[in-house]
């Protein structure tokens, strides 16, 4: 897949999902988009010098590493999370539906990674890779850790967005 | 281990005082701690925690003496800004606390890095040789990393205080 393609798929998706919240009734979607984009941001700081995201178009970058393409990506993979466990699980308290949110956005993401790990478009720093078992996922190039660090990431940024977005 | 044997002290001490003024306290203290370990572990690459006694690790150089230190500044902070202004907006006490937190943080990493617990890995020492220094010791970047990171971690523990109906926003009049 060329990279301006990825680039302009990341947007069509991110509209796409933002469209059917839209048309699901939900509020201030845009707010809801902005507050999640900084949850998003916060840990993309935090955690910038633990990957490489490269190959992207100069446009594509906010700063250094940090790339508003994978945001919107991140974001999108949150959103859907939402979409499809709220959908599925109307009535579970939020404590549980927490649960499902993690194990959803997990699925979701290890494709979307593993794609980005094809197109040549993520690496990981050596102090990173330094600390990996070698352990695959089956039939992709993603890295067993991902498994773990993929809810630890959602388990901090869905609560702020949550929060954030009930108080804000 | 003065250092394990403080922090432990500082711990017990601030839990037996919040008690005193809040029945939640335990709890909101275990799940800021929960919090401050995930981002601990998610990110351990970044820094080093040295010189610790065996004892005082979890994992790696992920440290539980650590999580209680981060975890005691997180609940201080959110405790003073509570009790000092109690009728603010949550998103107002929100960023007060985080403010507060940074200030602490930044003065304890401080301390950290010159007793040579605090250490980093070549490649993020690389990074901040290019940015300024406060104090010529705690470097500017990591302002951005505390504020990126207790924003985080707060958020996570008042969506779990409000997940349990854990209020911890009443201090008066000691246990209730």
């Amino acid at each position: 897949m060329n990279i301006l393609l990825f680039e302009a798929l990341v947007v069509i998706v991110t509209i796409a999902i933002l469209a059917i919240m839209k048309s699901s009734g939900q509020k201030d979607v845009m707010k809801k988009f902005g507050l999640m984009l900084i949850a998003v941001f916060l840990f993309q700081i935090m955690s910038e010098p633990m990957w490489v995201n490269s190959n992207l178009d100069s446009w594509a970058y906010l700063y250094g590493n940090v790339s508003w393409i994978l945001t919107f990506g991140w974001a999108s993979i949150f959103f859907l999370t939402f979409l499809i466990v709220d959908k599925g699980f109307k009535k579970m308290h939020e404590k549980n539906k927490f649960w499902l949110y993690l194990l959803v956005a997990t699925i979701i993401t290890v494709p979307a990674e593993s794609l980005i790990l094809k197109l040549g478009i993520r690496s990981y720093a050596t102090l990173l890779s330094s600390t990996f078992s070698g352990l695959m996922i089956p039939l992709t190039q993603v890295p067993i850790e991902v498994l773990f660090a993929v809810p630890m990431i959602s388990a901090l940024i869905i609560p702020f967005y949550k929060y954030i977005s009930s108080k804000y | 281990m003065i250092f394990e044997l403080t922090v432990i002290i500082i711990t017990l001490a601030l839990l037996w005082f919040l008690s005193s003024k809040n029945k939640n306290s335990w709890k909101v203290y275990l799940i800021t701690a929960v919090g401050v370990l995930l981002f601990e572990y998610y990110t351990q690459a970044l820094w080093f925690n040295q010189n610790l006694e065996k004892w005082a690790y979890l994992y790696l150089d992920v440290s539980w003496i650590m999580t209680l230190l981060w975890t005691n500044v997180i609940l201080l902070s959110i405790f003073i800004i509570e009790s000092w202004r109690p009728k603010y907006s949550e998103v107002k006490k929100f960023f007060m606390s985080i403010g507060l937190i940074t200030i602490f943080v930044m003065a304890i990493e401080w301390v950290l890095i010159r007793t040579n617990i605090r250490g980093y890995p070549q490649v993020i020492l690389d990074m901040y040789e290019s940015l300024p220094r406060l104090f010529g010791i705690v470097p500017l970047k990591e302002l951005i990393y505390v504020f990126a990171f207790m924003s985080l971690v707060v958020a996570f523990t008042r969506y779990w205080q409000h997940n349990y109906n854990l209020k911890f926003d009443k201090f008066n009049g000691g246990r209730k």
